[in-house]
């Protein structure tokens, strides 16, 4: 139910302009589901990255947002609620 | 360099170790001989459930996490805390393809 929900709006985000792969993954880093050129065995290193954003300021509550930007594109990253999405973005 | 992970414990296809590092948080019963020869066997019967050749078995307890990677004919265990970034320790096997290429080699010269 869950996973038919968040293809639901993975199919979504897809439709945005310059989007293309969604990957998305557990509080454990494994992935729940991916599609486009996000890659399944990206799941841990997305979580890792957003772990140690988080460290970065412990104090602040909100989740962070990162975007990590290459000549190929970006990856933006973002959890809730035990749920990391990685949307990756063309340049263009 | 994954948080939370206390144990790679390489062995053969029986439980038998090849090469252990671990440092000194590994919980003790990860020392007996009967989790690592457990772990080959639930490898060993888990491909055989038809579904082709068991890559991977994640099994998470109250505080540790046990990952054992089917490597034929090595067997990579790591021991971590049961919140440890799964899929980071996951990812680790692409980083250890070389040593384990090395080992399999030296093990079918004996």
């Amino acid at each position: 139910m869950m996973e038919k929900s968040i293809e639901k709006l993975m199919d979504e985000i897809m439709t945005n302009p310059g989007v293309n792969g969604v990957v998305c993954t557990d509080a454990q880093g494994l992935v729940v589901a991916a599609q486009g050129v996000g890659r399944k065995s990206t799941g841990g290193q997305m979580t890792g990255v957003l772990d140690l954003a988080r460290d970065l300021h412990p104090d602040v509550k909100d989740e962070p947002i990162v975007c990590i930007e290459s000549d190929a594109g970006s990856l933006l990253l973002k959890s809730c609620d035990g749920i990391t999405i990685g949307i990756h973005k063309t340049n263009s | 360099m994954v948080d939370g992970l206390h144990a790679i414990i390489i062995t053969d296809r029986d439980g038998v170790p090849v090469l252990k590092v671990a440092d000194e948080h590994l919980p003790h019963a990860a020392m007996q001989p009967r989790l690592l020869a457990t772990a080959a066997m639930a490898v060993e019967q888990a491909n055989k459930l038809g579904v082709s050749n068991n890559k991977n078995i994640i099994t998470v307890y109250k505080n540790h996490q046990l990952i054992s990677i089917n490597r034929q004919p090595l067997i990579v265990n790591m021991i971590a805390n049961a919140n440890a970034n799964t899929g980071l320790i996951l990812s680790l096997e692409a980083d250890m393809q070389e040593p384990l290429d090395d080992i399999c080699a030296a093990l079918e010269l004996h």
